[in-house]
C-alpha cells in the first residue's frame, strides 16, 4: 500500500513536467521571416530574490539534518526534510541556485580573470562541504533536492555489485572534469545545462532533458539514486570531506552484534563489512603492493596527460565558437549540404570566415593545456583508487564507508542494537 | 580533558584544518573578481533557456556584441 502512494506521487510529480514538455515539441517558437520583432520577455522576479535567505535556510536545514542523523537517529525526520527540501530548493526555488551548480560559479571565479562570485553563492558552495568536513554528507541526507527527489522514489532499491558500482562512480570524475574544463575554457555551464531535474522542478525544458529526468527516476526506482552515485560532480566534493569527517553517522548506538541487517537495508554498497579472515594478509603484502602504486603513480598520471592533451580537439568541440567554426569551413568546402540557423547568423553579421577561425584556433590552445590538466586528474583519480583497492582494511563490525554513505539513516530501523532503547 | 589522539585520528584533524586553510583561499579567489559570471556566460534567463546552444537570433548576436566590446575594454 505505502508503496502504491509512492508510485502515484511520483506519478503525480512527472506527468505535468512530461505533458509541457510534450506540449513544447507540438508547437516550436515559429521562424519569422518578416520585419516582425520578438517582444521583449519579461521575467518576473523571483519571490525571494535574496540569496542570502536562501543561504540561511540552507544552513538551517544542515542543521537540522545534522540534527536528525546524530541526536534523533531518525528516518522519518530525515524523509520529512527530503520533502521540505525538494519543495523550497526544487519546485519553489526551481533549482537555482544549487550547491552541486554553484561549484561552476565558483569554479569561473577561480578560472577567469577579473570574474568574482557573491558571498550568497560562495556560502551555497562552501556550507554543505563544510558540515561534510564535520559531520559526513548530511547534506546529501535530505537538504539536496536533487537527492531528495531520488530518495522519494526509490522504493524498490536492489543492490548492484560494489565493482559495478565502483566502475559506473568513475563517471562523475569525467563530469566534473569536464564541468570545470567547460567552465575555464567559456564553454559553458554543464552541470546546469545538463541537469535532470530542473526542467521537472520548472516544468518545462527541452523534451530531451525531460525524458532524461524522467528515465533517471525510473532507474533511481530500482537502483538508488543514480543520479548521485554516477554523475554527481559536487558528490565527489562532499565524498572527500566527509572522508576526513570529525564526526559520522554510526549504525548501532551500541556495540554491534554482526547481525548484517543493515548491511542488507543499503541500497549504496556504503556499508563496509567485517573483513573476512580468508582475506586478512600479512601487512608487509599490502605495504609492498602501495609501494609499487605510488611508485607507479606518475606514469599514470603522465599517460593520462598525454591522452588529454591529444583529445583537444574532440573536446574543444564542447565550445559552441569551435562547432560554428568547423560548420562554417564544412559548409565553404562543400563538405556539407545546406546551412544551420548558426550558420545563417554568423554569415548574416560582419564577422568573416577566417576571423571565426581564429578565434577558434585560439580555443584550442586552451584545450591543450586543459585536456592535459583534464587527463592528468583522471589519471591521479585512477591511481588513486588503485592505492585504495591494494590493501585490506581490518575491520571487525559493520561500519559506513566514510566517503560513500549519503547519511540518509535507511539502517536505522533495521538494526536490532537501535531498536531496542525505543521498545524499551 | 581532552583525550589522547591516536596517529589516524592526529592525521585527520590535520587533513581537517589544512582542507579549511583550502576553501579559504578558494573563497578569497572566488570572491576578488568584481565582473559578474553572467558577464563572460550570459548567464541569465537567456542560458537557462533549453534553446540557448543552438539560438540564432539575431538578437542574441546582438546582445553578445556589448559584452565583447566591454571584455575588449577590461583586457
Amino acid at each position: 500500500m505505502r508503496q502504491f502512494k509512492s508510485i502515484a506521487v511520483s506519478t503525480l510529480l512527472l506527468v505535468p513536467a512530461l505533458v509541457s514538455g510534450a506540449a513544447e515539441m507540438r508547437f516550436p517558437p515559429p521562424d519569422f521571416q518578416t520585419s516582425y520583432k520578438l517582444p521583449d520577455l519579461y521575467v518576473p522576479p523571483s519571490a525571494s530574490s535574496n540569496g542570502m535567505w536562501d543561504a540561511i535556510i540552507l544552513f538551517l536545514a544542515l542543521a537540522a539534518t545534522t540534527w536528525m542523523v546524530f541526536k534523533a537517529r531518525s528516518r522519518k525526520g530525515l524523509f520529512i526534510l527530503s520533502i521540505f527540501s525538494l519543495a523550497y530548493f526544487g519546485f519553489y526555488r526551481t533549482g537555482c541556485i544549487c550547491p552541486v551548480g554553484s561549484t561552476q560559479n565558483v569554479m569561473a571565479g577561480i578560472f577567469l580573470p577579473d570574474v568574482g562570485v557573491s558571498v550568497a553563492v560562495l556560502s551555497f558552495f562552501v556550507m554543505p562541504l563544510l558540515f561534510s568536513l564535520f559531520f559526513g554528507r548530511v547534506f546529501c541526507a535530505s537538504v539536496c533536492p536533487l537527492g531528495a527527489m531520488q530518495e522519494l522514489v526509490a522504493i524498490a532499491p536492489i543492490r548492484i555489485s560494489p565493482a559495478l558500482d565502483r566502475t559506473l562512480g568513475l563517471g562523475r570524475y569525467i563530469y566534473l572534469g569536464l564541468a570545470v574544463l567547460g567552465v575555464a575554457t567559456g564553454s559553458g555551464f554543464f552541470i546546469c545545462r545538463y541537469d535532470p531535474f530542473v526542467g521537472i522542478y520548472r516544468l518545462g525544458h527541452s523534451y530531451g532533458m525531460i525524458m532524461a529526468g524522467a528515465v533517471i527516476l525510473v532507474l533511481g526506482v530500482f537502483v538508488a539514486r543514480p543520479y548521485c552515485r554516477f554523475l554527481c560532480p559536487y558528490g565527489i566534493l562532499l565524498g572527500w570531506m566527509s572522508r576526513f569527517s570529525k564526526w559520522h553517522l554510526d549504525i548501532p548506538p551500541s556495540p554491534c552484534v554482526n547481525c548484517r541487517l543493515c548491511e542488507n537495508s543499503c541500497p549504496y554498497n556504503a556499508i563496509d563489512m567485517p573483513t573476512p579472515q580468508h582475506l586478512v594478509e600479512n601487512p608487509e603484502v599490502g605495504k609492498k603492493r602501495i609501494r609499487g602504486l605510488v611508485f607507479a603513480s606518475p606514469v599514470i598520471i603522465a599517460v593520462g596527460a598525454i591522452a588529454g592533451y591529444s583529445m583537444y580537439e574532440p573536446l574543444s568541440r564542447i565550445h559552441p565558437t569551435v562547432t560554428l567554426s568547423e560548420r562554417i569551413a564544412a559548409e565553404d568546402a562543400g563538405v556539407v549540404t545546406g546551412d544551420t540557423l548558426e550558420s545563417r547568423t554568423f554569415r548574416a553579421g560582419g564577422q568573416t570566415a577566417a576571423q571565426l577561425n581564429t578565434e577558434a584556433n585560439g580555443i584550442r590552445e586552451k584545450f591543450k593545456t586543459g585536456g592535459m590538466w583534464l587527463g592528468g586528474f583522471l589519471g591521479l583519480i585512477i591511481s588513486l583508487k588503485l592505492i585504495g583497492l591494494s590493501t585490506v582494511p581490518k575491520r571487525e563490525i559493520y561500519t559506513p564507508h566514510k566517503e560513500t554513505c549519503f547519511s540518509c539513516g535507511r539502517c536505522y530501523p533495521y538494526c536490532p542494537v537501535e531498536a531496542v532503547p525505543k521498545r524499551a | 580533558m581532552d583525550k589522547q589522539l591516536n596517529r589516524h585520528e592526529f592525521f585527520q584533524s590535520v587533513a581537517r584544518g589544512g582542507i579549511m586553510a583550502g576553501l579559504v583561499g578558494v573563497g578569497a579567489a572566488a570572491l576578488h573578481g568584481t565582473r559578474e559570471v553572467s558577464e563572460c556566460f550570459n548567464h541569465n534567463y537567456c542560458s537557462s533557456c533549453w534553446a540557448f546552444d543552438g539560438c540564432g537570433l539575431p538578437e542574441k548576436v546582438a546582445d553578445a556584441q556589448p559584452v565583447k566590446a566591454k571584455e575588449g575594454e577590461v583586457s
